[in-house]
């Protein structure tokens, strides 16, 4: 073959190649989410039993490196439980305190919230950028849930699903750079935002400079905008910076619940706005 | 056959990335096969086979992750051009000459992934993944001997002909 005509048709394919990537970076979020999850629902089923087994086979490790330090830390445990027992009594003074109120909320909750249950469902996958934190669970439309539905462990807010497939979902975590959650801190109740930084922690935002804030304050989120419940858990702070010329503080958060550690999570389902005085 | 052994090889890493990796991540920093792969086929393919390859991992790297899709197809086949640049200069079968190369493109990669990051999002925390960059590429670097070991197998293996010519 002509040498020119051979570089020729690697050029133009290059370009074409080229593009066809370019034109791809300008298709809408919602067609891409859709794409995503075509490709990757497929491959779900054997996403779970890998990650079942590489959680069983870590979990395995994890215990065989335990039994080496267990002796030491049993007479730590057996003095701290002398004394959780003590703590005990006390408490379940104030449990009863707070059942009777509680009893008083669980009344008004059953005549105003519909009663959806939240979905349980297992990790099976994770992003596969440094930079980027999400997951894919292996609940989707089939099971009842769709995007923008919140993704709890426990009290503790993890996420929210972007993008949803028939039996799989993309969630994005609260430590993607590209999340905000409006939130507010629990003591002194002043607002901020919390984005991400792909490093496992992340940062709030927007806090006023004249804002007392001490390490390990609790983050909760605000449940201003709608698309994240109120009160639910974030993080502790664990850094709190102060430039002279900022209007706002740099405050560093630790998310309560280390992605790495769990392997179920809760799906809560978005709530409808709906019946909203004119 | 050779489309069905690069499909089964992106499958097979797409997998582990997603699943296994996580649980031997550093200071949250995983390895990225994708990359890896990346190398290792435009260092021993032809360079038209390795371009439509390079757009076929950006593209599945662009389908297990959060983001602009797209945007990873586009850095594969940039740095895909970048190693063919390269690759007659430099002898690409030495174990030193595969590390440094993994090192340098991890390291432009990222930096250009971070650049088109920047664009997109006003994200907090810029400079932090900044210099993240040097550590992912080391990462990467270091995995290379098993993951081009076992790349190697699986290619001659499964009869991929340019580089069983090669090998040989």
């Amino acid at each position: 073959m002509n040498p020119d005509f051979g570089r020729s048709i690697k050029s133009s394919i290059i370009y074409i190649l080229v593009i066809i990537s370019i034109s791809l970076l300008t298709i809408p979020a919602s067609i891409t989410n859709n794409i995503k999850v075509t490709v990757a629902s497929p491959l779900a089923p054997v996403q779970k039993i890998i990650s079942q087994t590489s959680d069983f086979v870590k979990n395995r490790f994890k215990k065989l490196a335990s039994f080496a330090s267990n002796a030491e830390m049993n007479e730590e445990l057996e003095k701290e439980v002398f004394l959780l027992k003590n703590k005990i009594v006390k408490q379940q003074n104030d449990i009863n305190v707070y059942k009777q109120k509680l009893d008083v909320v669980s009344e008004f909750k059953k005549n105003n919230e519909s009663d959806e249950k939240p979905i349980i469902a297992d990790i099976i996958g994770y992003d596969v950028s440094n930079f980027r934190k999400s997951i894919i669970i292996d609940v989707g439309t089939k099971q009842g849930a769709s995007v923008g539905d919140i993704v709890v462990f426990g009290n503790t807010l993890m996420g929210r699903i972007s993008a949803i497939g028939r039996s799989s979902g993309r969630v994005i975590l609260i430590t993607d750079p590209a999340s905000n959650v409006p939130s507010r801190l629990l003591e002194s109740r002043t607002q901020g935002i919390v984005q991400g930084t792909a490093d496992g922690t992340c940062i709030m935002k927007y806090v006023p400079r004249q804002t007392e804030i001490n390490e390990s304050d609790k983050v909760i989120s605000s449940g201003i905008g709608g698309a994240f419940p109120k009160s639910l858990y974030i993080g502790d702070v664990i850094e709190v910076k102060q430039k002279n010329a900022k209007l706002f503080k740099d405050i560093k958060i630790k998310p309560r619940v280390a992605i790495s550690k769990i392997e179920h999570v809760l799906v809560i389902k978005k709530q409808k706005v709906e019946n909203i005085p004119r | 056959m050779p489309w069905v052994t690069i499909i089964s090889v992106i499958l097979c890493i797409s997998l582990v990335q997603t699943t296994v990796l996580q649980h031997i991540s550093v200071l949250g920093i995983q390895p990225d096969l994708f990359i890896i792969f990346l190398v290792f086929h435009t260092l021993n393919a032809k360079p038209e086979r390795s371009l439509h390859t390079n757009w076929s991992i950006g593209l599945a790297k662009d389908c297990f992750t959060e983001g602009l899709f797209g945007l990873n197809t586009v850095l594969f086949v940039l740095m895909g051009y970048i190693i063919s640049i390269i690759k007659d200069n430099i002898y690409g079968r030495h174990l030193a000459t595969q590390i440094s190369v993994t090192f340098i493109i991890s390291i432009i990669y990222n930096f250009l992934y971070l650049f088109m990051f920047s664009i997109s999002f006003t994200a907090a925390g810029l400079l932090p993944l900044a210099l993240k960059c040097p550590l992912i590429a080391t990462y990467n670097s270091i995995i290379v001997p098993p993951v081009f070991w076992l790349l190697n197998r699986f290619y001659t293996s499964f009869g991929f002909p340019s580089l069983r010519r090669k090998i040989r």
